[in-house]
Formats: C-alpha cells, structure tokens, sequence
C-alpha cells in the first residue's frame, strides 16, 4: 500500500500539476497581500476534473511554496509576504540592509526545506498511530473534540477570547443553513432558493480572504507607493558547515514548535514563526543578535513556518480535524472528491494517504530546486503593482467560484462574505475561527445527531465517555479561565491609575 | 466637557449588527420543522448554535461599550472602500447583463481607476490592460479548460 501510494504520484501529469503548484505557491506567497490560503482557495476548482491525489497534490504545492515564498519579499522588502514570514523580517530585513540579502534568502530557502522534511517524517510516523487511536472514538467524543478545538482557535487566533469564539459559532451557523442532511428541515432559508444548498466553502474563502483584500486596498489607497527591492546576490548555501552545527539545536526546537502548533486546529505558520523566534531568543547564547541580522533568526522562522505544514495534515488525516484554513480549503477539495478523512481513511483510501505523503515529499524538492533557481524571476514580481494585481486575482476568482456550480448565486455570496469578512477584520474579529466553523459545522452537527439517538435525546450521556468529558469540561474551564484573567487585568490597571 | 458619541463608535455599530442576526436566528430557529423524520439533533443543534451567538454577540457589545474610550479607528479612505463596493455590485450587475468577458473588461478599467493615483494613471496602459487580460483570462478558462462562464442575458 506504501509503495502503491508513492507510486501513484510518479507519473508525467502528477509531477507537472505539483510543479506548477510550486511555483503558483512561491508567486502567491511573495507577493504581499496575497496568501498561499488565497492560492490554494483560486486552484481549487481546477482539481475537481483532476483525480484525488492529483488534486491535493496541487493543493499542498502550493501551501509548500506559499510559505516558503513569503521569505522573499520578507528579505528584500522587509514586508512580510505572508504571515508566515513575519518573524523572517526581523533579521532577514537588516541582513538584506548590510549586503547579505542573497545570504539571507539562502538560508531561508535551505532551512524552510529542512522545515519541510522534518515535518514529513512527523506525519508519516504520528499519523497512522494516530489513525488507530482515534479508530477508538466515537461520536461523543468526536463532538467534543470539534467544540474543543473551535473554542481553542476562538480564543489563540485574536486577542478576544469572546470575538474568537462568535466567529466560530458564526462559522458554525453558516454550515447549519439548508436542507438538514437527517430529516431534511430547511433550517434559516428564509424563503431564498440559492441558500437551500447552504454555503459551499469556496465562495465563503473567496469572499473572506480575496474580495475583503479587494475593499481594504480601496479604504487603504495611498497617494504615493513605491516598491522598492533591495539588492542582493546569491553565494551558495549562504552559510558553513560549522554554522549549521551551531543552529542545529535551534532548528530541531523550531521543527519541534512549528509540528506542535501545526496539530493544534486553527493556528499555523502564522504562530509557529513568531513563537520559535521568541523560544529561539530567549535559549541563545546571544540573545542580543536577534533583530539585528542573526542567522539563527532565520533559522527559527522559516524553520517553524514550514514544519507547520505536515503538522496541519495530522490532524486533517487521522481526524478529519483540519489544522488550519489552508487544510480547512484541502478538506473542502477531498469532500468534493468523495473522500471523507478521518481514522478510517488509512483503511479505506490508504493509497491517497501515502500518495498526499509521497506528494508533499516531491513539493518539497521542487520548492528547494525552483526558489533556489528562479528567485530572479520571483523578485521580478515583486516589482507589479497591487493596483493591477490584485483585480486580475478577483477575475480569476470569480472563474473559480462560477466554475463551482455555474449559479451567480454564488458569486453574490463570496460579495457578501467579502463585505462581512472586511468588516470583521476592521474591528479585530479573527476570520479563521469563521471558516473553521463553517469547514467543522458539518462534522459537529453529524456527531451531535448521531450521539443524540445513541443517547435517546439526552445530552448527559455524552459525558460518560471520558474523552468527551475531558473536552467539553475543558471548553468551559478555558472559557472561564480567559473571563477570569480579563477581570483581573482590568482591576490591576483600575486600582494602577 | 468633550461629548463622547458613543454610539458612532464602528465597533460598537458592528456588535450591534451581529446581535441583531442572532435575534434574527434565533427567533427563526423556533421556525425549523422536523422534516419527514423526527429527528433530536437537526432541530435542536441550530437553536443551542443560534442562542450561544446571541450570547456572545451581547458579551462582545458590553465588552465594545465599555472599551469604547479606549479604541481607535483605523484611519483610511472611506470613499475608496465604498467605491470598490459600489464597483463589486456594478460587476455583478453587469455579469448577468453582458456576460464575464465585457463585464470583466469595465470593472476593470475602472477598479484600476480607483486603486491608482490621479499622478500615476497612464490611461493607454490601463486601457491596454483592461482589455487584453480579461479576454486572455476568457480564452484559457472558456477555450483550454472548458470551463463555462456567464454569457450574459442581453447577448
């Protein structure tokens, strides 16, 4: 089954569709304002007429290239390209200042590809051991852990525990309207036609990520904005052997954070980097480098950043629980294809298991041989301006989105979540909560109905599962945690003044 | 002493927004009918969903209110967002009248418009632009892909 798995992705079109997802990846990801969640949102309609593997496939090249291609523009234009890269700035930036900029993207390149690598070997060893654990579980407990992992991005993915959480359970709501698929109830239709088939997940990231860019450019236009690159040349690996002995710690612990964080549903490379170059700060030797150009800056981001990526898969594979919106988007694509994950999955699609591992590995290679050779032409695009850029996207957007089920209905939906996801983002209410509900909504109210009649209607039952009471205690104790703290910060700053 | 409009706050608008959906939901949750089978969890599952968003949109108004002094808005152009708006809803409009090729074409000389400086519009080159991608972007989907795209009702 392993051998058939990787095999299934060594032929002409598999390796031709993962190639061009690098390098679509590595454009999406450095270029400012534009996010690998962006790039995988607008590609997939193109894998519904490919095969399973061959369509996730594309979908992982491209979250490999976007996060690592967010290093580009993070170097040379000290603007993070996405928020992956945020923490590569801090070094990467005045390295790229004092002439080393080309030094600075080859670490990059090497340690996102050893990211890369190391979160690989996570998921092919965790994986399958987590597949059988959770062959265990049932619906109590699968309930329980959604409710969980929704309250835990309601409260890691902004600062408000409270606008976390009403995002999630918006998110929730949204996957609820519709035909119910037990009974068949038409639950908040309100009387509309296009909204008895409820909300297909690419209009809702379209609108949320693409056209909420689309009105922040208009409310955010600017008199006079130059771009402006700064020079660099490449020089081998960048750094000596004894260098890499001496961030070798550092990139085993930010391996270590970005696989960790990864797991956890809802937060990803975007946290992974900030949180190893912190960790990275505090255990080093000199402390006092970092923000001034350190290799071991680098090192901790991009090192973090991409091992987020096959830590995000666990959880998506072994639970059907997608690690962050970009897995959220690949659990949309796999559900089109008729593939539900999950425990079961290593049973019943084994093959596409090991064929999405077999796909990750050649990603990987690719990204490292095309960043590595192509950066010129990546630093090109830097140079187009967003004014253009960014309506060409919304047209290939809008493609995409008609491509889904030909309605225009659909269309006025990504318009609709695009106006409603700008204005969350204006007032600090996180969006990933949102899609995570909409993406887990289905998953929970399955689970709930399904635990209901085990239980004959009555909900008490589901705390005699142990797993499940664990969660669902730990949902409110976070909760009450958070409200907790909040009132003493505010009674400290109170008496303070 | 400084009047605070309070109420004006975007923050404190939006909170009021969202719990007014949730009422919204809420009361339309009581609407739901079984459906062919009786059946605990569709019925009860948009109720609990709906009643925790009301909860929590009224947590985040009294948690806005009382921060209200303390936030500031972003500062930006309000008559660039509402002009992306205006032009989001005129394409969608112009979609259904004349199809995505010439619907693509206007909005996008026009949203160009917009996002670019009254000092740095070269109207050759949007033009050019405006009109060469989106028949490019037609042919590869419509042609290469055959993907079908609105046509349009007036042609």
């Amino acid at each position: 089954m392993i051998t058939e798995g990787f095999l299934s992705i060594l032929n002409m079109q598999t390796l031709i569709v993962i190639l061009i997802g690098v390098v679509v990846g590595i454009i999406f990801g450095a270029i400012p304002g534009l996010t690998s969640t962006m790039g995988v949102a607008l590609c997939l309609p193109l894998t519904f007429n490919m095969d399973p593997v061959t369509g996730i496939a594309l979908l992982i090249a491209i979250d490999v290239g976007g996060t690592s291609g967010g290093l580009i523009s993070a170097i040379l234009l000290k603007i993070p390209g996405t928020p992956s890269s945020v923490a590569t700035v801090f070094d990467g930036g005045p390295m790229a200042e004092r002439g080393e900029g080309g030094r600075a993207l080859s670490i990059g390149i090497v340690y996102s590809f050893i990211g890369t690598v190391l979160s690989i070997i996570a998921l092919i060893f965790i994986a399958p051991t987590l597949a059988r654990f959770a062959l265990k579980l049932g619906p109590y407990e699968f309930f329980a852990i959604c409710v969980f992992a929704l309250t835990l991005i309601g409260g890691l993915a902004g600062k408000n525990i409270f606008k976390g959480i009403l995002s999630g359970i918006i998110g929730v709501l949204c996957a609820l309207i519709g035909i119910a698929p037990v009974g068949g109830a038409k639950r908040f239709t309100f009387g509309l036609e296009f909204l008895e088939n409820g909300f297909n997940i690419l209009p809702v990231m379209i609108g949320l990520f693409a056209i909420s860019e689309l009105l922040k450019m208009g409310f955010e236009r600017k008199e006079e904005e130059t771009i402006t690159v700064i020079p660099y040349r490449m020089h081998g690996f960048g750094f000596s052997l004894r260098e890499f002995g001496e961030q070798f710690v550092n990139m085993i612990r930010s391996a270590l954070i970005g696989i960790g964080i990864g797991i956890i549903p809802g937060i990803g490379g975007a946290t992974s980097n900030l949180i190893a170059y912190s960790v990275s700060k505090q255990h080093s030797k000199c402390p006092e480098k970092y923000g001034t150009g350190y290799m071991g800056g680098i090192v901790a981001s991009e090192t973090a950043n991409n091992a987020s990526i096959g830590g995000s898969l666990i959880p998506l594979l072994t639970l059907g629980i997608p690690g962050d919106t970009v897995t959220a988007i690949m659990l949309g694509g796999l559900t089109l294809h008729g593939i539900i994950p999950g425990p079961l999955l290593f049973r019943t699609s084994g093959v596409l298991v090991y064929g999405i591992f077999g796909a990750f590995i050649i990603a990987t290679i690719f990204m490292l041989v095309v960043e590595w050779s192509g950066i010129k032409g990546f630093v090109k695009l830097l140079s187009i301006p967003k004014n253009f850029l960014m309506p060409v996207i919304f047209l290939l957007c809008v493609v995409g989105t008609y491509g889904l089920n030909h309605q225009i209905s659909d269309i006025f939906v990504a318009l609709l979540f695009g106006v409603f996801g700008y204005f969350m983002t204006m007032f600090h209410f996180p969006v990933s909560p949102l899609i995570l509900g909409l993406v887990l909504g289905s998953v929970i109210e399955e689970n709930f109905v399904r635990g209901m009649m085990y239980a004959n209607g009555k909900f008490i039952i589901f705390f005699t599962s142990p797993v499940a009471a664990i969660c669902l205690s730990c949902t409110v104790l976070y909760v009450l945690f958070y409200i907790i703290r909040q009132l003493s910060e505010r009674r400290y700053s109170g008496r303070s003044k | 002493m400084k009047k605070k409009y309070v109420f004006l706050n975007g923050n404190i608008l939006f909170s009021v927004f969202l719990l007014i959906l949730g009422i919204i939901f809420f009361v339309a949750s009581f609407e739901i009918n079984s459906g062919i089978m009786q059946v605990d969890g569709s019925v009860l599952l948009p109720r609990v969903v709906s009643f925790l968003w009301l909860v929590f949109a009224f947590v985040v108004l009294i948690d806005s209110l009382k921060n209200a002094n303390n936030s500031s808005e972003k500062k930006g152009d309000q008559g660039g967002f509402l002009l992306t708006l205006g032009l989001l809803i005129f394409f969608l409009f112009l979609l259904i009248l004349i199809g995505f090729k010439f619907a693509s074409i206007a909005y996008l000389f026009l949203q160009i418009l917009v996002y670019t400086p009254r000092t740095k519009r070269n109207y050759l080159g949007i033009t050019v632009v405006s009109v060469v991608l989106p028949l490019i972007i037609y042919w590869v989907f419509n042609s290469v892909f055959g993907l079908l795209l609105p046509k349009g009702i007036l042609f």
